[in-house]
């Protein structure tokens, strides 16, 4: 019985996006993680009904922050510039590899005042998307600061990075080879997944938020697998005993008979 | 010498017999006679003893003639004979008839039949499509009932969310008027303590947060602003969830999916528990989810950071009852599938997992 409602047709993901360059990326393997397939396959990922995966969206004030979500999620675009306050969300619902998934992604305002309000939303996160304006230098260099904010609130070994150029439209391509040049080796600095998008043109942004949605769900597979490998060890001694086996083949099947005990 | 004697006799009768040939009785009594006194001569000739013998045959055979002769008048067998014709054809006739009756008979009672077999065959039918059709109105008008309610709770926090955006977009209009004069903006951010710009009036109101605010005269302290934020994120997400519920249930009339009530009331309470469950994930919001799944994995990179929040490992168990339990703290089993965590997780997960069906129902939401 499946009690969520249908995803979306064009939020199924059946293989891994790739990156944008390959210089900076979070890996560069053609498909998911082998585990995550065998497991997905084998309906083994863990949490049945619901998997959410906290991102949040940092970065400098009017770099585009709600515009990117509000074009990835709602597909509009609003040219004037409206400050976020404090925070905001949006539920994005993805099916990958055949596994319910949802993207709650965190729109933080970039505006100084609101910082201290918005950063108390930062924990927690499974991915942090960091955006700068691709014709502003300063917000890239300010990128550093906004990734060291939200780090203090995360954990930095586990915590997926994302560092997005954003209004692709509005540079030239000589400009554009400058920015990226310089993005390239912040993102490589900081161990974060680089992409170069568009909200005003649509560019990169669908391919984007998918690549975050296939990167968080098989880190967050992996993460549960993982867990439950290291149960599984302590596992291996009952069952070379032959009456647990023999329990456990009825303790198996007890649950869907009367699963509500 | 006796046999010439007798020879004259015959001729004698010979005509009288052949002319009445009408009367054979009387021809048999006169023969009768005529034996008689044969045999009384024959007696005196040479004694009583001579014809002794004789006289019974002769009596046999003269009482079988007159048998002969005087048996049915031929004219009354012909009679006879005609009536029977007579009746033979009447007879047969009834025998035609009665066959040609008997055979048409069963035809008859068979069409009969036949059409009484149709029509209870079509009122039997009439009434299951009867009973089938109230059945599917009662579900449809508890769906609709269910709709309704969905629909109404869904405008109502619609309202509060609309009311509070409001609310919220004054507050901001508000701040911005103040922040224009002064230039900067206003103290980096919100103080909750008391300290404002210089020389405004709004100073005094802000120096006791505590304090109702009147209303245009001052903006909100830090505390309010992230009160109306949590109850903003809140709202927004009981309409994600009321959207989920109204889509589930949408679909759930589209595709005609017949549930019946009590499983329908089981679904009711399932998806309820659940709605807690998304929300205090959504929300952030730990006591609501600790004790039931908050660590069944699915924030693996988060169960870092939230080690004050980790549940006992046996709360684990509740993740393989799969979506409807998880819910529920107390689970018998909990025992029986601590002694195999990871098998039962693999296995007891697989029938809730089969999710893909709906992805390409063409009742996706939005789509």
């Amino acid at each position: 019985m499946n009690l969520l409602a249908p995803v979306r047709r064009d939020r199924v993901l059946a293989e891994l996006p790739q990156c944008l360059r390959k210089e900076a990326a979070l890996h560069v393997h053609k498909d998911f993680h082998p585990r995550v397939t065998c497991a997905c396959q084998e309906h083994r990922t863990g949490t049945v009904g619901f998997k959410i995966s906290k991102v949040i969206v940092v970065g400098d004030l009017s770099v585009g922050k709600t515009c990117l979500i509000n074009r990835f999620c709602k597909d509009t675009f609003d040219k004037n510039y409206k400050a976020t306050i404090g925070v905001d969300f949006e539920m994005e619902r993805f099916e990958v590899l055949g596994v319910p998934f949802s993207l709650q992604l965190w729109d933080t305002a970039g505006q100084e005042r609101f910082k201290c309000i918005a950063s108390t939303y930062y924990r927690g996160a499974q991915a942090i998307i960091i955006v700068f304006n691709l014709n502003d230098v300063a917000s890239l260099e300010h990128t550093k600061q906004w990734l060291a904010d939200a780090l203090k609130e995360n954990d930095p070994s586990s915590v997926l990075l994302f560092l997005v150029g954003s209004k692709k439209d509005l540079s030239t391509p000589a400009q554009y080879a400058l920015m990226e040049k310089d993005a390239l080796k912040v993102a490589q600095e900081i161990k974060a997944e680089y992409w170069a998008v568009s909200s005003l043109s649509g560019e990169n942004v669908r391919e984007f938020f998918f690549r975050v949605a296939a990167l968080t769900f098989e880190a967050n597979v992996l993460a549960e697998l993982e867990k439950s490998g290291a149960r599984r060890i302590g596992d291996v001694v009952r069952i070379n005993s032959d009456d647990s086996n023999l329990y456990l083949t009825a303790s198996r099947k007890k649950p869907t008979c009367c699963p509500g005990g | 010498m006796e046999p010439r004697r007798a020879v004259p006799g015959p001729p004698g009768w010979g005509p009288r017999l052949a002319a009445g040939s009408g009367t054979a009785a009387e021809l048999v009594y006169h023969l009768a006679g005529a034996l008689g006194t044969e045999l009384q001569e024959l007696a005196r000739r040479f004694g009583p003893e001579a014809a002794a013998g004789l006289v019974p045959l002769v009596v046999r055979a003269l009482e079988l003639l007159e048998k002969a002769a005087v048996g049915p008048a031929p004219d009354s067998l012909q009679v006879s004979a005609q009536q029977a014709e007579v009746e033979l054809r009447r007879l047969r006739e009834e025998n035609e008839h009665l066959r040609r009756e008997a055979r048409a008979g069963p035809q008859e009672e068979r069409a009969l039949l036949r059409q009484l077999k149709e029509v209870t065959d079509r009122q039997r039918d009439e009434l299951r499509a009867h009973s089938r059709d109230l059945l599917q109105r009662s579900q449809e008008t508890e769906l609709q009932e269910q709709l309704q309610r969905l629909l109404l709770v869904n405008a109502e926090l619609r309202h509060k969310l609309a009311a509070v955006q409001a609310q919220l977009r004054a507050a901001q209009d508000r701040e911005r008027e103040r922040e224009l004069p002064r230039g900067v903006s206003l103290l980096g951010t919100f103080p909750s303590t008391p300290v404002m710009a210089l020389g405004f009036p709004q100073v005094d109101a802000l120096q006791q947060p505590g304090r109702p605010v009147e209303a245009g005269q001052c903006g909100f302290s830090r505390e309010e602003l992230e009160q109306i934020l949590q109850e903003r994120n809140e709202l927004k997400t009981k309409v994600f969830l009321l959207k989920e519920e109204l889509a589930y249930f949408q679909r759930e009339l589209l595709t005609d999916h017949r549930v019946p009530g009590l499983l329908l009331e089981a679904m009711k309470v399932a998806v309820r528990k659940q709605r807690k469950k998304i929300k205090a994930k959504m929300l952030g919001t730990p006591e609501e989810a600790d004790s039931s799944d908050d660590e069944d994995g699915s924030w693996p990179l988060l169960s870092g950071n939230k080690e004050d929040d980790t549940p006992p490992p046996e709360s684990r168990a509740q993740s393989f009852f799969g979506l409807w339990y998880r819910g529920e703290a107390e689970t018998p089993q909990a025992e029986s599938s601590g002694t195999s965590p990871s098998r039962l997780a693999g296995e007891e997960e697989v029938p809730q997992q089969p999710h893909p069906a709906p992805v390409g129902s063409p009742q996706a939401p939005d789509s």
